[in-house]
């Protein structure tokens, strides 16, 4: 790698959660019984560097019933020591993914202007975020980008400064099995 | 009373006034005639009389023994006490009266005579020495040329020392690092260690030696004689073995591609007796129920072992039948 990575980087993870957890490999690993530990893998991204922050971003959507799909997940992430962002659709609104991309984009680029970070990891296969990816990069900060196989655009791995496949970190554990 | 002197009074000042008669041997002598004359005399109370009458007099020099009578047109502006320079108007025989011209204060002596002033100065500095001291150290000095290089010596050694702090920072920084990646290594060494002499009973005295010696030179990578030791057993199911597994817990995960399983010491709920445990899910990847060993190998960049349980194309170490 041209830039050396050094243990003193500050490396700040944000989870594009609809993306990965949409993506046709988590889904079928869900049926094979595995699950996916966004913990385990934010502990992993950083390597031996020090991680000093982690994101996720969400839409949830309210159904007819009142229900709110992953609101479970985002309790849990919480807890866990994430810092989750949500907006929340409602069941006559048109599903969309848009608000909570800006969110991303915002927040990546308010934390390298405040210089809380020296990396941001995102994970996320989405090109829209070439843009904010290259305004932070603008910022002296560098960016990679971790994804999944088959899920992420030939463009955003470009832009990045490194590139994480997600498939070779140990991230899935087995569900629990519940009577 | 004391007659007023003049002492080093401008030549041209006092002949501009009338004052050289002094310098001209006349001081003995009564001046024949002082109609018109400037002197200076200084006022004095005069001696009761007995119409009440107070305005000041003014003894005449050089012998003092006339006086005169301030003019009644300047009687306001005369006062006990005062030195002035003075026409003096004789009317008759014997009677005097003074027109004051200007009043001789130190303030106007010093304004006249500005050669004077200077040396009036350096009379009181002379005389005053002791005290002018005492204020001049009162008084903020300027530093001396000394004082400044001093100064500036100090400035410049300031300069260096924080470029050396800068420079020592940086390599604490860097010394820091290389810390961390040697206490990485020991504790590799440390492990290699341990398996090496758990494996030492089952072979000769001299591989004991020879793998405590490659555990003590190890680098990076663990000598390929432990290497080989370091493998997953799969003795059931979901229980797998190992001598490197040396912790009492372990944090297990498997990589989404499910070809590896990833073991982290001393974190997670796994718990490890023996170097036993289970590995939950992996029957569900290795549906046989042989058992088989995985090769093993320690990674950094996770901070624990990862056994290779599938058989990817990428996959550098091969597994072995048990």
């Amino acid at each position: 790698m041209l830039v050396q990575e050094s243990v003193q980087d500050r490396v700040m993870v944000f989870v594009d959660l609809r993306n990965i957890l949409s993506a046709d490999l988590v889904r079928a690993r869900r049926t094979q019984g595995w699950e996916l530990d966004l913990v385990a893998l934010v502990r992993s991204l950083p390597g031996n560097r020090r991680l000093v922050g982690a994101y996720a971003f969400d839409t949830l959507r309210r159904q007819e019933d009142g229900y709110i799909s992953r609101l479970s997940l985002v309790r849990a992430l919480r807890f866990q020591g994430f810092r989750v962002i949500t907006t929340t659709d409602e069941p006559d609104e048109p599903e969309t993914q848009k608000e909570a991309d800006v969110m991303l984009a915002t927040e990546l680029l308010v934390q390298a202007y405040h210089g809380t970070y020296d990396v941001a990891i995102v994970v996320s296969g989405d090109r829209d975020f070439i843009p904010a990816i290259r305004a932070v990069q603008h910022l002296g900060r560098r960016v990679e980008v971790a994804a999944l196989q088959g899920t992420y655009d030939s463009k955003l791995v470009e832009s990045a400064d490194k590139f994480h496949i997600i498939d070779e970190l140990p991230v899935l554990r087995p569900m629990e099995v519940t009577a | 009373m004391t007659p007023p002197t003049i002492g080093d009074l401008n030549p041209e000042v006092a002949k501009k006034y009338g004052l050289d008669v002094y310098q001209a041997g006349m001081l003995t002598e009564e001046v024949s005639r002082w109609d018109g004359r400037v002197t200076m005399v200084t006022f004095v109370a005069p001696p009761p009389r007995e119409d009440g009458k107070s305005d000041p007099i003014a003894y005449l020099p050089p012998t003092y023994r006339k006086h005169g009578i301030v003019d009644r047109d300047h009687r306001n502006r005369v006062n006990v006490g005062e030195t002035w320079l003075v026409e003096v108007v004789e009317k008759g025989t014997g009677a005097f009266f003074l027109i004051p011209l200007f009043r001789l204060d130190l303030k106007s002596l010093l304004d006249l005579q500005p050669e004077r002033m200077k040396q009036l100065a350096e009379q009181l500095a002379s005389k005053n020495l002791e005290l002018g001291k005492a204020l001049a150290d009162k008084i903020p000095k300027a530093p001396s040329p000394e004082v400044v290089k001093e100064l500036e010596t100090a400035r410049s050694q300031t300069n260096e020392l924080r470029t050396a702090i800068d420079t020592l920072r940086k390599e604490k920084t860097s010394l820091e690092t290389k810390l961390e990646h040697l206490e990485a290594q020991q504790y590799q060494s440390r492990l290699v260690t341990f398996i090496a002499q758990r494996v030492a009973p089952s072979t000769s005295a001299t591989k004991a030696g020879s793998h405590l010696q490659a555990a003590m030179t190890t680098s990076q990578q663990p000598p390929s004689e432990v290497v080989d030791e370091m493998t997953l057993r799969r003795v059931d199911q979901d229980i797998c073995e190992s001598k490197a597994l040396i912790h009492n817990a372990y944090e297990i995960h498997f990589t989404a591609d499910l070809y590896r399983v990833v073991l982290k010491p001393n974190r997670g709920g796994v718990p490890c007796k023996s170097g036993r445990l289970v590995v939950q899910g992996l029957s569900r990847v290795d549906s046989s129920t042989a058992p088989t060993t995985y090769n093993m190998a320690w990674d950094e960049r996770f901070g624990g072992f990862v056994a290779y349980i599938g058989q990817p194309s990428g996959t550098p170490l091969k597994a072995t039948e048990a």
